[in-house]
């Protein structure tokens, strides 16, 4: 009797161990963590709309995948998170056209001489349409993959400095200007006479602080609101509407492959949703953004509509030059100009 | 000359053309950096973006390259503290099997070097300044070179130390 007892207490005991095994397997096979690494800090618009997104993963998948940020660049930096995209380290992202241009030139468009003084509506309608498409479709091919549209973040503008005020392009001689890491702006900002330093996004509040650069260039009013440049020392605004910068969604295709089709069409809908508020958050922050420098001290100044024309003519006759120096399809940049000429 | 000979004067050649690669290579990031310095400050209009990254980059290849002479000459960290307690055929054991377990070490490193230089070359990563330099070849393949010599160093070490225990 005793004998039966422990040989059922046994087999009940391997019995529940096998279940428990079983539903733990089972658990692990439908709880998937995601990863999404972003180098800006809490606050950002680009973190805000992580934020949205992830939340909205979690929602639409019923719980089957969580999403955990990683934010101020705590598990990669710009150029690392792509990479670590590309080779399956990193799940999901969001990233600046600007920063992903060091890995596919062309993402660089919006930042040409064409896009001065262009709208956010002219901006949208182009890489909303097949340009865009065509345009995501490039980062395929090194591993990543665009699961949403983009959303525009702000116009750049081509100065802000800590000591030296610019009020016209001529004052831009010699400045030495930190630049996010994009060869196009790199070049532009040389043809303009400034001394541009590519720098991530991470590096450039230590550089300003420590004055190693005069200030920052081609960039805009949310990056200067979003990270109160104030504090390490912007005081100066040229704002001249110098092109565009957009964000993107992307997950690596190592993630992508990992999901099925369900969690796939989630990740795409919570971007859809994310990619609405962004959008609108982007747009009614930009006036915010404006407001909130000037009343930390920051001065704008403008360039003439004379000399912002005079500067646009110089920089489109040199446009061919700038996309080859930018290793840009001048192509694909012609069918863009093409399109943007039907806008305007 | 006996073959032990002729692998110890390879070892020395092989030092002395390391020592002047790499004395030349720091010179260049020298003159390179004070370049940029230079004409930023007195004449912008020769000055170019890119001096910085390229001093970055002969600094790194520097560094690697200097692993292998390093290596040759026992200059390298390792810590000694109870080494003078052991016998003379310890010493050599304990040595030759630092020696294994830093060309297993190394050997990794190379391979894993290699699958960078590759993926980077894949990805096409450019540098931002106007020099858009292929990060691949100008960056990361300093590492799996800089391993390959002191692979090379420690081979070479290894067969001379099991000459001389057959001498």
């Amino acid at each position: 009797m005793l004998r039966l007892g422990v040989r059922h207490a046994a087999a009940a005991l391997l019995a529940s161990t096998a279940a428990v095994l079983l539903c733990a397997q089972v658990a692990a096979a439908e709880a998937i963590e995601l990863r999404l690494s972003v180098e800006t800090p809490p606050g950002h618009a680009r973190n805000l709309a992580s934020e949205r997104w992830a939340e909205a993963i979690e929602r639409f998948s019923n719980g089957e995948i969580s999403v955990r940020i990683f934010p101020s660049g705590q598990l990669y930096g710009s150029a690392g998170a792509i990479k670590a995209l590309a080779s399956g380290a990193l799940d999901l992202s969001v990233q600046a056209n600007s920063t992903l241009s060091s890995f596919e030139p062309n993402l660089s468009v919006v930042g040409l001489p064409m896009f001065f003084g262009a709208t956010r509506e002219q901006v949208r309608e182009i890489l909303d349409g097949p340009l865009g498409a065509e345009l995501w479709g490039r980062l395929e091919k090194k591993g990543i993959l665009v699961p949403g549209g983009h959303f525009e973040y702000a116009p750049n503008n081509t100065a802000y400095t800590t000591r030296e005020i610019v009020r016209s392009y001529d004052d831009l001689r010699g400045l030495k200007l930190a630049t996010p890491p994009s060869p196009l702006f790199v070049v532009m900002l040389r043809f303009m006479g400034a001394f541009p330093v590519a720098t991530p996004r991470s590096e450039t509040v230590l550089q300003l602080s420590q004055g190693q650069v005069d200030g920052l260039g081609m960039m805009t009013d949310l990056t200067i609101s979003g990270g109160k440049l104030w504090d390490a020392g912007v005081r100066y605004a040229f704002r001249d509407v110098a092109g565009w910068g957009f964000y993107l969604p992307l997950v690596s295709r190592a993630t992508w492959l990992r999901l099925s089709e369900a969690q796939r069409d989630s990740v795409r809908r919570a971007w859809k949703e994310a990619e609405a508020w962004a959008r609108e958050y982007t747009a009614a922050e930009l006036e915010n953004g404006v407001e909130t420098n000037l009343s930390h001290g920051i001065v704008n100044y403008s360039p003439t509509p004379g000399e912002q024309q005079r500067m646009r003519a110089l920089l489109l006759a040199e446009q061919d030059v700038l996309v080859a120096q930018g290793r840009m399809d001048p192509e694909f940049v012609a069918r863009v100009e093409a399109r943007l000429a039907e806008l305007k | 000359m006996t073959k032990p000979d002729r692998f110890e004067a390879l070892g020395r050649s092989w030092r002395r053309f390391e020592t002047a690669v790499i004395g030349l290579i720091v010179l260049l990031a020298l003159g390179v950096f004070l370049y940029g310095s230079a004409t930023r400050s007195f004449a912008p209009a020769l000055a170019v973006d890119w001096t910085e990254e390229v001093t970055i980059y002969l600094i790194v290849w520097a560094s690697l390259l200097s692993g292998g002479t390093l290596t040759a000459d026992r200059e390298h960290v390792s810590a000694e503290i109870l080494v003078h307690v052991l016998s003379e055929r310890a010493r050599r054991r304990l040595r030759i099997g630092i020696d294994v377990l830093m060309l297993a070490f190394c050997g990794l490193m190379l391979w894993l070097g290699v699958e960078g230089v590759l993926f980077a070359h894949l990805l096409d990563e450019r540098s931002a300044s106007t020099l858009q330099a292929p990060q691949a070849w100008v960056l990361y393949l300093a590492l799996p070179v800089g391993m390959l010599l002191i692979v090379g160093r420690l081979a070479l070490s290894l067969l001379l130390e099991r000459r001389s225990t057959h001498a």
